[in-house]
């Protein structure tokens, strides 16, 4: 039974990962019914680039506002170039268009970064590009990394780290912020109005672009920082991070209910918590399935996702 | 010369069975108008299964001579992988759009899942040892016969019926026509076929690995449907050959190109779908006037 409950815990770290990663998805598919496969690469790129910022010197809260503003405007970039053209053009062009950005970002930056793992703090490889920018940044006498605090609450059977309990606290407090920005901000109302009823949105003045653009940033950012906690919590970024987390990240969207925010965070943990449970008891070979097979057991009971409301379809 | 010949005779195996995958997926995509991202699943049921018949059941029962045993191991392939879209479809295909989509591409993750944990086919080092049956041959001539049965089957009521059933779901159940089982034929036949170009698969590489089920693989598939033109059985084959040839080509390009050909490959999925959003068979026709009236002709000569 100590066990149950140990595993529960060490589950929501990984599960507050896959929810701030799920958020983006879920944003991005409410107003525009599209599903972001580049995101997962989004949350990739973002962890490289607040990695190097770091290695360069910078104090780790400037890298990852920079590495979020930089990803979030990339990904702006990004859907005007590549989704924004296919808007008219049915559900599969942009759809294909956003493996192809996938399989881009992925190769990319295996081509450009080398395709191992890096570990904390790397440094930029060698290149005109690096050389540059060591030049730009005088090298850094000490680089400051991100600490994850590495204490624990130890309640006898069941130990709590710190670490894992601060992501939790931080994707908890990143969610209900988003919630707060979508029902009281202005953009935020006006995300909310484009994914209830599009045109309508449209005719009573909501900017279709800038919203949309709005999303992507923010969606992009969230990424950035989920990017961050998993390569403190790992030790570690690979160029693949982005699309085994991604696929799971996305799964645990559509499970907590695509387009409802709570719900990311929802489906985050639960996916996060099950796998948790599966290397524990000693099942850690089915880990990669069971996510799929929670998310399919839920959309035959519950099409609608844990959170989502069931819409009707008028003819 | 000789060197040419052996080396393209692989990659044009491939073709000729991503084309068949292509056109089991145009069937469902393209057809009945559903997204299935686990296409490579049944791709891969029907090669394991195929794989199972000809290394463990054939010999049991006594069969040796290879024809007999290739035939017999297509059929399994592609009767397992219709049972298997049958266990996929039945639940699933109540939901709607993108959630079919999560299904599909679930059931995919969880057979890669469950095939690295069966040893007896393997595990997570792949099924070796299959005997080398298939050949160039066996592979068009499936080609030729899965392209031939599905154009007429487009012409019977009941691949009317699954068009009618993509164009407008409600209209059609207005229409008397059963709109369930029109999808469910659609998708089952459609991974009936990924099944037998499974089979064939196997059978020429002699290795199939839990990597087959992949979403990448199932990625593949769409967007060979897709970049192709998704309305035709022409344009699925079409994209096949581009997305198996394209990479091959690169391979002889300069160094610098060739190291970073998934890249190039990328980008031009991308170009693609931003310059010919309905696939390179548009792009044809505009080129091609003949052959635009013609379609435009078959279809009633509207636009």
């Amino acid at each position: 039974m100590f066990d149950f409950i140990q595993y529960l815990f060490d589950g929501l770290a990984v599960g507050s990962v896959y929810a701030l990663i799920a958020l983006g998805y879920s944003m991005v598919f409410g107003v525009l019914q599209l599903v972001n496969f580049a995101h997962g690469e989004l949350f990739m790129v973002g962890a490289y680039f607040v990695m190097y910022a770091i290695s360069l010197g910078l104090p780790w809260p400037l890298a990852l506002a920079f590495g979020m503003c930089s990803v979030g405007f990339f990904a702006v970039i990004m859907e005007r170039l590549c989704y924004k053209p296919l808007r008219g053009a049915g559900k599969l062009a942009p759809l294909i268009t956003a493996v192809g950005l996938s399989l881009l970002l992925q190769n990319l930056v295996q081509a450009i970064l080398g395709p191992n793992p890096q570990s904390y703090p790397a440094s930029l490889p060698e290149g005109y590009f690096s050389n540059a920018l060591k030049s730009i940044f005088p090298s850094p006498e000490q680089i400051q990394l991100p600490q994850l605090p590495e204490g624990l609450f130890d309640w006898g059977e069941i130990v709590v780290r710190h670490r894992d309990l601060l992501i939790f606290i931080v994707a908890v407090a990143v969610t209900l912020g988003l919630e707060l920005f979508l029902r009281k901000s202005r953009p935020g109302r006006g995300i909310r109005a484009l994914a209830l009823q599009p045109n309508a949105a449209k005719l009573v003045g909501v900017p279709f672009d800038f919203t949309i653009s709005i999303t992507f940033f923010i969606g992009a950012a969230l990424a950035v920082l989920a990017g961050l906690l998993q390569g403190m919590a790992d030790n570690q970024v690979t160029p693949y991070m982005g699309i085994s987390s991604g696929l799971k990240a996305f799964a645990a969207a559509v499970l907590g209910g695509i387009g409802v925010i709570p719900g990311a965070l929802v489906g985050g943990l639960v996916l996060g918590i099950a796998e948790r449970l599966l290397v524990g008891y000693d099942l850690s070979t089915y880990k990669d399935g069971a996510a799929f097979f929670i998310l399919i057991i839920v959309l035959l009971l519950r099409p609608q996702g844990l959170l989502g409301k069931a819409r009707m379809v008028k003819v | 010369m000789e060197q040419l010949i052996e080396y393209s005779i692989l990659p044009l195996m491939l073709f000729g069975i991503t084309a068949i995958q292509a056109l089991g997926l145009q069937l469902i995509l393209g057809g009945a108008g559903l997204l299935s991202l686990g296409h490579a699943a049944f791709y891969a049921v029907g090669g394991y299964s195929a794989a199972a018949f000809s290394v463990y059941a054939g010999p049991a029962l006594g069969i040796t001579q290879p024809f007999l045993l290739m035939s017999l191991s297509l059929f399994v392939g592609g009767f397992s992988a219709l049972l298997a879209g049958l266990l996929v479809a039945i639940p699933c295909l109540r939901l709607q759009g993108d959630y079919l989509a999560m299904a599909t591409l679930g059931f995919a993750e969880i057979l890669g899942t469950a095939l690295k944990n069966i040893e007896s086919v393997g595990g997570t080092r792949g099924f070796t040892g299959i005997p080398k049956l298939s050949s160039l041959a066996w592979v068009f001539a499936t080609l030729g016969a899965v392209w031939w049965a599905l154009s007429r089957f487009r012409r019977t009521g009941l691949g009317m019926a699954i068009q009618a059933t993509r164009d407008d779901e409600i209209a059609s159940r207005s229409l008397g026509i059963n709109t369930y089982s029109a999808k469910l034929s659609a998708f089952v036949v459609g991974s009936a076929i990924a099944g037998i170009a499974g089979a064939l698969y196997v059978h020429a590489l002699q290795f199939i690995s839990p990597d087959e089920a992949d979403f990448s693989r199932s990625v593949i598939i769409v967007l060979a449907v897709v970049i192709g033109g998704m309305t035709s059985l022409f344009g699925s084959v079409l994209g096949a050959l581009i997305l198996v040839a394209v990479p091959e080509a690169l391979r002889f390009a300069p160094d610098a190109i060739r190291e970073q050909r998934m890249i190039y490959f990328a980008l031009i999925v991308i170009f693609v779908m931003l310059f010919s959003p309905k696939g390179l068979q548009s792009l044809l026709e505009r080129f091609l006037p003949r052959k635009k009236s013609k379609i435009a002709a078959a279809r009633g000569g509207s636009k």
